[in-house]
């Protein structure tokens, strides 16, 4: 009794462990985080992923610190 | 991001249109790209598959006929820009320029309409608030006769709304009157308030949460193969005083 439930806690631990399957990646690339502009974007996106959490795909928000880093941005691209 | 096995399709809102065809060229990226608010220069329209976000040109003609409405006989005014190289931005002041002459395409106005870009203009801010109030304190300091200013992005209202209503304050009876006209895009931040006090006559506004919304929706169409059409506008919300508590859409 004591190996079975030693197991049942092994497997549940190992479930646990695993990661979360990867979502496929919607990427949205913008100018620069430090505009509010952009940030209601990223509100956009995230409304999607609330309302799409059993979707395959994943809305995913980046960009550089600064809208003035052009390099910064064709970099992330 | 272009390289990475979990990106399927990618939506960009390229600061430089040149130097992200650039990247995009040199990606060799089979997936599919759309921009999303800024677009890429129209020779480069094919590296992209659709366009989502506001109507640049419209916003920019709407930011110019707020300021014809006002001063129907033309004067003199300013554009305010963001970054040289933002096609957005360009293609806002196409249209501003285009309202306010009655042509098509004017790189500067000279008269025609009515209209003339005094020296200094237009101002180049790289999206910076701080920058592009300095900068029409410069440009009224220099042509204290001005009539008008295009402001083709919100940054200096919503990035500097202190400094903007400290110029702006001792002007609010001849903007009030319409004497002097503030024209500018974006109700972002403190914009629509800026409205409400009177220290803008217009506001064109975008809707950036609908962009970001949206965005997923058509990038998995791209990504089905299924037929998106090019461009995909969003709307614009247009405030002024008298409108402030109705103007954005909810």
């Amino acid at each position: 009794m004591k190996t079975l439930s030693l197991m049942v806690a092994a497997v549940a631990l190992a479930l646990s462990a695993s990661p979360a399957l990867a979502k496929k990646q919607l990427v949205i690339v913008v100018k620069g985080l430090d505009n509010p502009f952009f940030e209601a974007i990223n509100q956009g996106c995230q409304k999607w992923n609330a309302e799409n959490a059993n979707s395959e795909y994943e809305c995913f928000y980046t960009g550089p610190a600064s809208t003035s880093d052009e390099a910064g941005e064709a970099q992330i691209v | 991001m272009l390289g990475k096995a979990d990106t399927v399709a990618m939506d960009i809102s390229p600061s430089n249109a040149k130097l992200i065809a650039q990247t995009i060229k040199t990606s060799g990226a089979t997936i599919p790209i759309m921009t999303l608010d800024a677009d890429l220069a129209v020779e480069d329209a094919a590296l992209r598959k659709t366009y989502l976000g506001t109507d640049n040109y419209l916003m920019g003609y709407r930011i110019g006929e707020y300021i014809k409405e006002k001063k129907p006989n033309g004067g003199t005014v300013c554009t305010i820009q963001g970054n040289p190289g933002a096609d957005n931005i360009l293609r806002r002041a196409h249209g501003t320029r285009d309202a306010l002459s009655g042509q098509n395409g004017l790189p500067a106005l000279k008269g025609e309409g009515g209209w003339t870009e005094v020296d200094g203009c237009p101002v180049f801010t790289n999206d910076d608030g701080a920058k592009g109030v300095q900068a029409m304190t410069d440009i009224l300091a220099a042509n204290p006769k001005l009539d008008a200013f295009a402001i083709e992005g919100g940054w200096p209202l919503f990035g500097a709304p202190q400094p903007y209503r400290d110029l702006f304050k001792p002007m609010a009876d001849k903007i009030a009157s319409g004497e002097f006209v503030i024209s500018a895009a974006d109700t972002i931040g403190d914009e629509v308030a800026i409205a409400r006090e009177g220290l803008v006559t217009a506001l064109v506004g975008q809707r950036p949460f609908e962009m970001g919304y949206k965005a997923p929706s058509v990038m998995i169409d791209l990504i089905e193969g299924k037929a998106v059409a090019d461009p995909v506008f969003t709307g614009l919300d247009e405030c002024t005083k008298d409108t402030v508590d109705t103007c954005i859409q909810k």
